[in-house]
């Protein structure tokens, strides 16, 4: 998602707008309307998929196989049973949504081609199904449907179909738009680097997943809804695995990271279908079919030269990401209490890992209390990273026990370690790279935000949940600014130094509140100056009460900031004391220099 | 003596943020060259960058002159063909095969040029560690980490490489198993250049004719292995200790 | 339904069985050589079919025109790469160009003129299924440089979207080659079994003695020969073959190349069978694609038991309920993903 206040491309963008809301109005042939609904109907399939594909990285072809669904659904509920039009879209919701479940839910723990497989799969069930099923009319279909009414006035012509259509698609661009700026969607924008990382901060994954693809499934419901009533008629042909490849190409066309891109990217494939279907046969000549070709070709170009689309080739000025904004003023979030100074916090006993023969981690066991800063240092490959992940269930541990303020922890979901108060920092930065940095930290604050899904999903697609995005985005933009980012907030992410990109990480796992927090090299890579504000920092978080255990390798960073220092080789601890003790510890010296 | 590697002016950059910086290395021909220093200063960047195996986010610059030829830009396969091989720090072994197909891979590069037998190298791979003879049968996957170790580098030696890379040979092994590993690469040297990645400086040194310290991307000494195992300048560069004395530098 | 009439079933259900555990295997082998969820599959047995029966009514195919055209783009593409990158890679001649002239000029050129030399002669049945054969897979490779060499290094999801557009390409082209209508190959076994009162199709014996001896070569390629080796190494760790100097394209050319051509065999067993058309396609690689996801991907014998469930169901349900067959086919992964959603509880995400 790429936007800004002051777009250079203002003035297209309002004369775009202007022109499709005035376009009924002028003396235009009829053709025109039609092709304009069709990018409508197009562009609401293409809204889902922006979900879908822009930010979850998940892939559906079934798409037009859940347009089916709603055009049918409503089809039959107005011809066999007389119901209302509007009856009929609320029960093709309530059938998509269904469908979409069950595939969502089958999938959502498997890697991300079986849903790829699974939607064309079950998109092609569905697509047989209309052609053979008897009460759906087999391949002729149902006709005769209702024209749309409200409150006795008549949508019958196409030029007033137009209105609603391109109503649902502005309700629609807006509603995603608002989705993706606020906590839930930045949690499925999260989904994009995997799993492990927005679980690691309390993200429950498998079940977004199933969320975000029935809300792209209901988009492309609406859009069946419409297109049935606009057509007064439905037959199979337009539900097929081909018009479901259809709806992704135009979506990569125009740049799936954005609501912009999907529309552009539904008005240009009408376009272009139009000027291969009349330039074609006159190029080549004859009875040649080569629109099909032609679209697979471009596909793979597409995909093979600007992967992210048309959409930001228009956009390229944007230097700024500020889809969301922190607020000045916003009330304070509320905070955990913290244990008292000197209190146990974590206690890790026998810790161990083995891959196979190899045994990564070997009997560690260690402490630590309120408002201590313990490292863990040792050579390469020593356990020490595995031991984070271990403490924070990112990997399954063989055996041994943690527990976090008396209470085990070993092997709970991360997303539970990290809501019980432990947050961290990766080894690799794992940040969003188009996302802003303020986004990305906010991210952190996701479990402070309201829990319940579908309530807030409605509530960020209209912008109900101001306040709490506000407060979240305070939070976010309060703990930039105590690492020293408070500059960098609406920069993409990617675009930080590296260095600057673990202050973010610390920032976000502090946006969560934690108890303890567990840092992976975060000085790595920062620079002088740098590395003193990170030490105060951390300095200051300890004084405030919080625990701190960081893998880091500059031993003069640790020498005045450690209260501990945990030595690890061969996966087993083989010293621990103050800097100074482990500085002249033989075997710490034998294990990082071979004396 | 002739270089066989000649590295400069390497830049490795990991999606714009530097890694490398100016890095200038040169191999001579039978030599060990071991390059150390601590943990995140770019020495396994600088192998993979060598051997072409850098991520997709990566981006390389500067000059690998191969025995005369330029390698930079080339692609992996056609690097190993011209007499490169590489132990990598995971070693990267076909775990789901045998400990023979294992090293009849390994020999891709023989069969490429159609020089030696392939068959007669795995017999003096045997020869050598006789415990893969034992294990042939076996599943790469099954070895302990010592096997997994000579098997790496078993692999790499059935290519007769001009160049042997080595990525911390001793990573996860008990000392002992790690002091045998390094006689052996001092033994290995017979046949082959070797440029050593080694944690363990002391012992990398001991058996190198020369060295180089790697910090943040850059090479902050080097020199004769002999002189550069008593510099002061590897322990400030491990531990920190006395580093505030120092001249802060670059 | 009486005994005969379901044994009759299951000799079809056997029979499509096979098919589709040969496309599955074909399917698993690119998938953990390349990671490319190859769905033009299905293409490559219809163009095997439709060009068979082409070349047994005396006329020279247009695929062999396809070939000859693909080549050239495949050729223009390798020397514009090659004109970039020399100034990067300054070692190595113009040596690869000489091969890439080879591969994709001279070679379509010498099938071109093999097949118009004998397609006015007598041939034996044997002899046009060779040259629809030497025909149609040539093209895989060049497919494989065209669309998937440059996106190597691309994310599983943009590979699986190429697939999609290289199967509408081929589907396109296909309806241009061969027009819309449907065609089958002349019979290569009308003869009949009898089984202890069961009669048993020649058409069902050739296709499952056609089947295992495949699976047989297949698997003495794997195990015994080097080139089996090495792309067997690819799949299981891709940097560790690198290392040991097994490139990347020239891996995922040979897995694609084998796949269509175990796939082409597929067309010739059921070309006489079944009815074909440009369309056809489609739905035959992704019943594959179904057995395929049975096996999870990477297990060869679940894939195969995954087909002979899949063409089985599909056969007995054709006698049931024919209109809903394919719906019941493909509405099967559902609960086949269930399964393996319950059995990876712990195995999240990628890899």
């Amino acid at each position: 998602m790429k936007d800004q206040r002051f777009l250079p491309f203002q003035v297209p963008l309002i004369a775009a707008i202007a022109l499709i809301v005035l376009l009924p109005l002028a003396p235009v042939a009829s053709a025109w309307i039609t092709s304009f609904n069709y990018i409508g109907l197009f562009a609401l399939v293409a809204l889902g998929l922006v979900l879908l594909i822009g930010s979850a990285n998940m892939l559906s072809f079934g798409q037009a196989a859940f347009v089916g669904l709603g055009a049918y659904t409503t089809a039959l509920a107005t011809t066999l049973a007389g119901l209302s039009p509007w009856i009929g879209l609320v029960l093709g919701w309530l059938v998509t949504g269904i469908a979409a479940y069950l595939v969502g839910l089958v999938t959502r723990r498997l890697s991300g081609h079986y849903l790829a497989i699974a939607t064309m799969a079950v998109g092609m069930a569905i697509y047989f199904a209309f052609a053979n099923l008897e009460i759906l009319g087999k391949n002729d279909g149902l006709n005769a449907l209702p024209h749309l009414s409200i409150f006795g006035f008549s949508f019958e012509k196409s030029e007033r179909m137009y209105y609603v259509i391109w109503g649902a698609v502005a309700l629609a661009a807006l509603g995603v738009r608002n989705l993706l700026s606020s906590r839930v969607g930045r949690a499925m924008r999260s989904l994009a680097l995997g799993d492990t990382m927005p679980e690691a901060h309390g993200i429950d994954t498998a079940r977004l997943k199933v969320l975000t693809f029935v809300l792209a499934a209901l988009l492309a419901s609406t859009s069946g809804w419409l297109y049935a009533h606009l057509q007064r008629a439905v037959s199979p042909i337009p539900f097929g695995l081909t018009h479901g490849t259809e709806y992704v190409f135009m979506t990569v066309l125009g740049g799936a990271m954005s609501v912009w891109g999907a529309i552009l990217g539904a008005g240009l494939f009408v376009l272009l279908d139009d000027v291969l279907r009349n330039l074609l046969p006159r190029l080549i000549g004859g009875d040649a079919h080569y629109e099909l070709v032609a679209l697979g070709v471009m596909l793979i170009i597409i995909l093979q030269r600007a992967r992210d689309g048309l959409w930001p080739f228009l956009a390229r000025q944007i230097t700024e990401y500020r889809l969301a904004e922190a607020p000045a003023q916003a009330p304070a979030l509320p905070v955990r209490p913290k244990p008292a100074h000197g209190e146990q916090v974590l206690d890790v006993r026998g810790l161990q890992k083995r891959f196979g023969g190899l045994v990564a981690v070997n009997d560690v066991s260690f402490d630590i209390k309120a408002g201590e800063i313990v490292a863990l240092i040792g050579p390469n490959g020593a356990g020490k990273s595995t031991t984070f992940d271990l403490i924070t269930s990112v990997q399954s541990l063989s055996a041994g026990d943690v527990s976090f303020r008396g209470a085990s922890i070993t092997n709970l979901p991360s997303r539970t370690v990290f809501s019980r108060g432990i947050g961290r920092t990766f080894q690799h930065a794992n940040l969003l790279p188009n996302m802003s940095v303020l986004e990305n930290v906010a991210l952190g604050a996701h479990l402070r935000g309201d829990p319940h899904m579908i309530g807030n999903v409605l509530a960020s697609a209209s912008r109900l949940n101001r306040q709490e995005e506000d407060k979240l985005l305070h939070e976010a933009a309060r703990q930039l600014e105590r690492v020293g980012l408070k500059d960098n907030l609406y920069m993409a992410a990617g675009n930080l130094a590296l260095g600057q990109q673990r202050l973010a990480e610390i920032a976000r796992a502090l946006s969560g509140d934690p108890i303890l927090l567990l840092l992976d090299e975060p000085a790595a890579g920062l620079r002088y100056f740098e590395k003193t504000a990170l030490s105060s920092l951390l300095r200051q978080l300890r004084s405030e009460g919080m625990s701190i255990l960081l893998v880091e390798h500059d031993m003069e960073f640790l020498m005045e900031l450690a209260d501990r220092v945990i030595v690890m080789d061969f996966g087993s601890l083989i010293a621990s004391g103050t800097p100074e003790q482990v500085q002249s510890d033989p075997a710490v010296r034998r294990a990082y220099l071979g004396d | 003596m002739a270089a066989v590697l000649d590295v400069k002016g390497l830049q490795v950059r990991y999606g714009g943020v530097p890694a490398l910086a100016e890095v200038d290395i040169v191999v001579e021909q039978g030599a060990i060259v071991s390059v150390i220093g601590p943990n995140g200063a770019g020495k396994s960047t600088l192998l993979n960058a060598i051997m072409g195996i850098l991520p997709a986010n990566a981006s390389a610059k500067g000059q690998i002159k191969f025995e005369g030829a330029e390698f930079s830009g080339l692609s992996v396969e056609k690097r190993v063909f011209g007499g490169m091989s590489l132990v990598p720090e995971r070693r990267e072994l076909f775990g789901a095969m045998t400990v023979a197909d294992n090293l009849l891979l390994g020999a891709q590069r023989l069969r490429h040029i159609g020089a030696a037998n392939p068959m007669s190298q795995l017999d003096m791979i045997y020869q050598m560690f006789p415990r893969l003879k034992e294990r042939h049968t076996q599943f790469a996957a099954t070895l302990s980490g010592g096997e997994r170790q000579m098997l790496a580098i078993g692999r790499a030696l059935m290519a007769k490489p001009r160049l042997l890379m080595l990525d911390e040979p001793s990573l996860g092994l008990a000392p002992l198993i790690a002091q045998e590993t390094l006689n052996l690469v001092s033994r290995l040297s017979e046949t082959t250049s070797i440029l050593l990645v080694e944690q363990n400086a002391k012992a990398a040194l001991n058996v190198s004719d020369a060295g180089y310290v790697l910090e943040m991307g850059k090479v902050t000494a080097q020199g004769p292995a002999a002189s550069l195992a008593t510099d002061p300048r590897i322990i400030e560069a491990y531990l920190g200790v006395g580093k505030k004395k120092a001249n802060p530098g670059n | 339904m009486n005994p005969t009439v379901a044994l009759l079933l299951a000799q079809d259900g056997i029979a499509t069985g096979a098919i589709y555990a040969l496309l599955a295997m074909a399917l698993v082998l690119v998938f953990a050589v390349t990671k490319i969820p190859f769905i033009p599959i299905g293409e490559f047995v219809v163009y095997t079919a439709l060009t068979l029966v082409v070349i047994q009514a005396n006329q020279v195919p247009r695929t062999v025109w396809l070939l000859i055209a693909a080549g050239c783009i495949a050729f223009i593409t390798d020397i514009v790469a090659f004109v970039r990158e020399r100034d990067r890679a300054a070692s190595g001649g113009i040596a690869p160009l000489w091969l890439s002239a080879a591969q994709n000029l001279l070679l379509p050129a010498v099938i071109a003129a093999i097949v118009t030399m004998l397609s006015q002669q007598p041939r034996i049945m044997p002899v046009d299924m060779l040259m629809a054969v030497l025909i149609v897979v040539p093209l895989a490779p060049i497919i494989y440089r065209l669309a998937y060499q440059p996106l190597v290094s691309a994310n599983p999801l943009v590979l699986f979207m190429v697939s999609i557009a290289v199967h509408f390409v081929m589907v396109g082209l296909g309806l241009n080659l061969f027009g819309p209508d449907g065609d089958r190959a002349e019979p290569y076994a009308d003869w009949q079994l009898e089984l202890s009162g069961q009669i048993v199709r020649g058409q069902v014996v050739m296709v499952l003695v056609a089947a295992v001896v495949l699976m047989v070569i297949l698997y003495l390629f794997f195990a015994r020969t080097v080139p089996g080796k090495a792309l067997r190494a690819v799949a299981v760790n891709r940097i560790g073959a690198q290392l040991v100097g097994i490139g990347t394209a020239t891996s995922g050319k040979l897995a694609i190349t084998l796949a269509c051509l175990i796939a082409a065999l597929c067309g010739l067993l059921i070309s006489p069978g079944v009815t074909l058309n440009y369309l056809s396609g489609e739905l035959i690689g992704l019943k594959g694609f179904v057995a395929a996801v049975l096996g999870g991907f990477v297990s060869y014998p679940l894939a195969v038991a995954g087909a002979f469930v899949v063409g089985l169901l599909e056969s007995y349900t054709s006698f049931w309920a024919s209109a809903l067959k394919e719906v019941i086919v493909f509405s099967m992964i559902i609960p086949i993903l269930l399964l393996r959603t319950f059995a990876s509880r712990s195995d999240m995400g990628e890899h």
